[in-house]
């Protein structure tokens, strides 16, 4: 998967110097297994860029394509299958369902598309050391209980890159380590790519590109 | 799975509210329409209480014109002239018009010497009106040129009148219409300077029209032969009324100083104020139900902006906005269906009890009742589903954008 970006400025930062980054104003792509860190201090439109990619977003001038297509010309069809098929997504609010248990969660998503088996995802569970909690709703969990829930439902589906915003911002190092090992494993499975978004890089992750917001 | 997402959301009394409410608007609307197929079959009934109605007019006689024609300065007595009558078929609650001709020829009666009533002589005078007006079922009312025998219906107020005042207070015999219809009495009439005998009997007494009927042909005949040469304007009409409580009609007759039987226009009053009901009664349905649906329909948008934030969540998760759509349809459809089908139930009482007085007046259930009223039913089903799906549909797109 090719994601080319052309000189994009979000129209929160049209008043602001953005001459530094990296990113905003710039023409630059990501693709196939590219692991890319987008790292910025709050406030410089990480979440925005993430929008920006799958379409959420509409208040920016430049474009995005996705495999040659702009999402922002996305039919709702097109956009339900961009979401459940081509890029998976731990968004910041994690986007969880509170009054569902943790196992109900997950099966929301992969009912869309019937891609892990109830062992597999039972594995994921146990590696991220939530196979306790599998019944218990959602809004009874930690907030790091819950941004690793996020981040197992985000492996539930095909995708060619994986976005994460922020994703392990509640996670001690340990956690944090053995999601990432998840995460990559299915990457690679996947032959696809990741944008991480991060305060910094803290938990010493590998990565091929590092843009500065 | 995804009700469940949307389930925590639904308030119990909300939805109730809005259904029951959304189910008496529906009831009062069908009971109405109902009500307005059945009492319309009344309406349309020829042969019952609400027939098509003959009103009787004739002109209001005013003190000025007495006086004048005691004086003889005004030998014409008031009658309806052509362009009357014309003016009068016009209108547009007016069906038919009918003059009575009147007869300018002498008339006597009197009996036998061996009749039961012997000694009996009066002067009189025949009408006549076109057969089918005539409310009395005889077999063989005509008459032509050589027939010695003559028909005549009476008014049954003069039946009563007799019976009722002269009878009982002269100590005379009371006579039913049955044994007054075997009594047999000779018509003498004169003009010209001829006369001619008949034998007559009474065959009938008319509810409907108050003179001394013959058949038409009869006086048609007398006139020309023993009348006057220019036969007299009509001094009454049948007007035969179209629409019957229609308010016009009354208005038109105040107007032009024209005498109507009150009792006669009674059945029109009556029907008129029923029309008002009716109206009044589908009027409030239909803004009860308007306001029952509007009411449902705001409590499904309701729900669905409580559930704003779950709906974009499982946008996000890759759900197409069908399936999202769907399980707030499916809420709706099944809302509406069981509205539609409890209605039915307290319609059918309704129904049952006021059919059950319309009845016993001797009239049949409507047969329109039973399309109509489950059309009308289906109708605002549609509606109703139609408003609530694209409402739905578009609220969620317009989240999903």
């Amino acid at each position: 998967m090719l994601i080319q970006f052309s000189k994009l400025i979000p129209s929160p930062l049209f008043e602001t110097d953005y001459s530094t980054s990296d990113v905003w104003g710039r023409d630059f792509s990501v693709s196939g297994t590219d692991k890319v860190l987008i790292s910025a201090p709050s406030g410089k439109g990480k979440t925005t860029l993430l929008n920006i990619i799958i379409g959420r977003r509409t208040d920016y001038v430049g474009t995005v394509m996705i495999d040659g297509q702009n999402p922002l010309y996305f039919s709702a069809k097109e956009r339900s299958v961009l979401l459940s098929r081509k890029i998976s997504v731990v968004h910041q609010g994690l986007s969880l369902f509170d009054e569902l248990s943790l196992e109900q969660n997950i099966q929301l998503k992969n009912r869309i598309t019937s891609f892990k088996s109830h062992s597999e995802i039972d594995k994921m569970l146990v590696r991220l050391g939530l196979e306790q909690q599998r019944r218990q709703k959602v809004k009874t969990l930690s907030y790091g209980q819950k941004q690793r829930l996020a981040i197992i439902r985000a492996l539930c589906q095909p995708f060619g890159f994986i976005l994460l915003d922020e994703p392990f911002s509640h996670l001690d190092d340990y956690n944090a380590v053995a999601a990432w090992q998840l995460i990559t494993e299915e990457v690679a499975a996947h032959g696809a790519g990741v944008i991480l978004t991060s305060l910094g890089n803290n938990h010493q992750i590998p990565f091929d590109t590092i843009y500065n917001l | 799975m995804i009700w469940k997402v949307f389930k925590a959301e639904i308030s119990i009394w909300q939805l109730a509210a809005a259904f029951i409410g959304a189910f008496f608007g529906l009831v009062i609307m069908l009971v109405a329409a109902g009500f307005y197929f059945d009492v319309k079959s009344v309406f349309s009934d020829n042969e019952g209480f609400w027939k098509e109605e003959y009103i009787i007019i004739s002109k209001r006689i005013t003190s000025d014109e007495t006086l004048q024609q005691i004086d003889n300065q005004k030998r014409d007595k008031p009658s309806f002239s052509k362009t009357e009558i014309d003016e009068l078929t016009k209108q547009k609650f007016v069906k038919d018009v009918t003059p009575f001709t009147n007869c300018s020829f002498g008339v006597a009666a009197f009996t036998d010497k061996d009749s039961p009533l012997a000694g009996f002589y009066t002067d009189l005078f025949f009408e006549a009106v076109p057969a089918a007006y005539i409310d009395v079922n005889y077999h063989n009312w005509a008459w032509k040129e050589g027939d010695t025998f003559i028909p005549v219906i009476l008014p049954k107020t003069y039946l009563n009148l007799y019976n009722f005042g002269f009878a009982t207070s002269q100590n005379l015999p009371q006579v039913s219409e049955k044994s007054a219809s075997l009594v047999k009495f000779n018509v003498v009439v004169h003009g010209k300077g001829k006369r001619q005998k008949f034998e007559a009997r009474i065959v009938g007494f008319s509810d409907r029209i108050n003179t001394l009927l013959v058949p038409q042909e009869f006086i048609e005949w007398g006139n020309g032969k023993y009348g006057s040469d220019t036969l007299p304007e009509p001094s009454r009409l049948i007007v035969v009324a179209s629409d019957p409580s229609d308010a016009g009609m009354f208005r038109f007759f105040e107007e032009k100083n024209y005498d109507v039987n009150k009792s006669e226009l009674s059945n029109s009053k009556a029907l008129m104020f029923l029309r008002i009901i009716i109206t009044l009664v589908v009027g409030i349905g239909l803004i009860i139900t308007g306001l029952a649906f509007w009411l449902l329909i705001t409590s499904v948008m309701l729900l669905l902006q409580k559930n704003k934030e779950n709906i974009i969540k499982l946008g996000l998760l890759g759900y197409n906005n069908q399936t999202i759509a769907m399980p707030y349809l499916v809420l709706v459809l099944v809302l509406v269906l069981v509205i539609n089908l409890l209605a039915f139930v307290p319609l059918i009482f309704i129904r049952n009890f006021y059919m059950s007085k319309i009845l016993i007046l001797g009239y049949e259930a409507s047969a329109a009742y039973n399309t109509a009223v489950p059309l009308t039913a289906l109708a605002m089903m549609v509606v109703l589903l139609l408003v609530c799906f694209a409402n739905i549909w578009l609220r969620i797109n317009s989240f999903l954008r």
